[in-house]
């Protein structure tokens, strides 16, 4: 039975993963695309990032875009599982079937 | 760590929301104010094509060339836009392989040499639906749909509709092109 994470359960982090899942294996976001997008300052999103690129969820890539460092973010297959994971869990415990218990 | 099915909704709804988000994004990423330039050049070329007769070659001729250097142009800027917000592995690969059909589009046209106009528009439309193809199996699989599509419609209208074709490129062509480019923004594509 799927269980809930910590880690991506944080709203922003959920968001985040949501948004980085969306997008094809292999490709990844800008870090102003997804700071837009998910309303954050730039050291907000940095912290969460942070977060889950410790945990293994995401990968960080810094590029140089018209001779400015940019930094693109990517959900790793571990972050994938985990987000799918979580989605799993949410939708049983919405069917009432999972009681809200989750990992710790 | 417990939740309540309630608060477990509205979780839900904010994933969803991110995702819809990322996909109108990615669909707006992914070509689709490209393919909607080249719809739109495409209805006004070829309805200007299908008139020729009547409104002369210099009506026609010029309107082209003017859309094609600014749609090539506008591409171009878009393109170089969003290779900021998203980084594909393929993207380099993807704008060469645009230069490599282009080189052998006109290598092929030496040798086979089309004199029908029709011949020569539909090749040139094939070539960019073959590179369409390929975006699609790089990049978006729903390119590769709407390449499918455009290239039966174009074949169907060759042999059903000889008098009427570029009317039928315009209005099919065109049109579905701006369609599904509307379908990508829309991020259902």
């Amino acid at each position: 039975m799927p269980e809930l994470d910590e880690i991506i359960h944080q709203p922003v982090r959920l968001r985040l993963m949501a948004a980085l899942v969306a997008i094809k294996s292999g490709e990844s976001a800008e870090f102003t695309l997804l700071r837009d997008m998910l309303g954050v300052t730039d050291g907000n999103l940095g912290a969460h990032l942070h977060r889950l690129e410790e945990a293994g969820y995401i990968a960080i890539e810094k590029k140089f875009v018209d001779r400015k460092p940019r930094s693109f973010i990517s959900a790793t297959e571990a972050g994938r599982k985990v987000f799918r994971n979580q989605v799993a869990a949410l939708e049983q415990i919405i069917r009432g079937s999972t009681g809200g218990k989750g990992r710790k | 760590m417990e939740i309540s099915p309630s608060e477990a909704e509205k979780t839900m709804a904010s994933i969803r929301e991110a995702e819809d988000q990322m996909r109108k994004t990615l669909g707006a990423s992914g070509g689709a104010y490209q393919i909607i330039i080249w719809g739109v050049i495409m209805v006004i070329g070829y309805t200007l094509n299908q008139f020729a007769d009547k409104l002369g070659v210099v009506l026609v001729a010029v309107p082209w060339i003017v859309m094609s250097v600014v749609g090539n142009i506008l591409c171009a800027v878009i393109s170089f836009r969003m290779g900021r917000k998203f980084h594909h592995p393929m993207a380099a690969r993807i704008g060469f392989l645009w230069a490599v059909f282009v080189l052998f589009g006109l290598i092929g046209a030496i040798f086979i040499h089309p004199t029908d106009p029709r011949e020569i528009n539909l090749l040139i439309y094939l070539l960019v639906m073959l590179w369409l193809a390929v975006m699609g199996l790089w990049v978006r699989l729903p390119l590769l749909w709407i390449s499918l599509a455009v290239t039966g419609l174009l074949v169907f209208g060759y042999f059903v509709l000889p008098d009427y074709f570029f009317l039928w490129l315009a209005i099919v062509g065109g049109g579905t092109m701006i369609g599904s480019g509307l379908l990508l923004l829309s991020g259902r594509g």
